[in-house]
């Protein structure tokens, strides 16, 4: 090793290592309360979309159950007007 | 992570992590920051940790990755910034001095030298600068450096050679 490489690493070398400040930890450690607060845990969030999901489900089978059934009532008027039957039976009775 | 393994961690390793931002970022301040950075982080990924490497260079690798992310942005932010004066409109003296920095941990006896050393390194490729850092000021060996640094030993052992012979070179104009 050159001269000048060595001095340069024994410079370097005598640098003295410095202690970490005290107040840092209690620092990291209010960070991490601080993100603990915020954070929500992936099963929970699993649990709220599948029940979104399914009020969405319930919510559409209802809105065309209803479609359907206003349907039908509106066929059973028209039929009714022009006195049509809208049973299998052909006499009145 | 449990908090009695974090806090061990921290105690085992706080002081490398420190010195390590101070030796990349030249800032009290700063390296306090990114020390935090890195024990945040250490807390998020420590379930990710596999044992591959001693928690030590994992840590290392860490710390590294944030000095270096740190000085990236500041070096974003200097190509936006406002040009202004160093000297005080009003007495015409230096207000900010961002030359030299003396390194806390140097002898007094060693604080220019140290401090010419730093600018060199300063200029280094930031590889140049890692190896050139983890080797002669936080002593890791080749082995530990190429667990850091994701390379092989023998390219660890040609980047220090590249990386001595760039800061001989830039000290030797200096002088």
């Amino acid at each position: 090793m050159m001269k000048n490489e060595k001095n340069t690493d024994e410079l370097l070398a005598r640098i003295q290592k410095l202690e970490t400040p005290p107040y840092l930890l209690t620092r990291i450690q209010a960070k991490l309360d601080n993100a603990n607060e915020l954070f929500v845990s992936k099963p929970k969030v699993a649990f709220v979309g599948a029940l979104f999901t399914l009020l969405l489900l319930i919510n559409f089978m209802v809105l065309t159950g209803n479609v359907n059934q206003v349907q039908s009532d509106k066929v059973n008027v028209i039929a009714e007007d022009f006195g049509l039957t809208t049973t299998n039976q052909l006499y009145n009775e | 992570m449990e908090s009695q393994n974090f806090e061990r961690l921290y105690h085992e390793h706080s002081s490398m992590v420190y010195n390590l931002c101070l030796n990349y970022l030249r800032n009290i301040e700063e390296s306090e920051e990114a020390t935090q950075d890195v024990f945040l982080r250490v807390h998020q990924n420590f379930y990710a940790f596999d044992g591959k490497s001693t928690e030590k260079t994992w840590i290392y690798k860490i710390a590294v990755n944030i000095c270096l992310d740190r000085i990236k942005a500041k070096s974003r932010k200097k190509r936006f910034a406002k040009i202004r004066s160093i000297f005080s409109s009003e007495t015409g003296d230096l207000i900010y001095d961002y030359g030299t920095f003396e390194h806390p941990g140097a002898l007094l006896e060693d604080k220019e030298a140290i401090a010419e050393i730093f600018e060199a390194i300063e200029l280094l490729p930031e590889s140049q600068k890692t190896a050139i850092i983890l080797k002669s000021i936080e002593g890791l060996n080749q082995k530990e450096i190429s667990e850091v640094m994701d390379m092989s030993e023998k390219a660890v052992e040609s980047l220090l050679v590249r990386a001595r012979k760039n800061l001989k070179n830039k000290l030797t104009k200096e002088n």
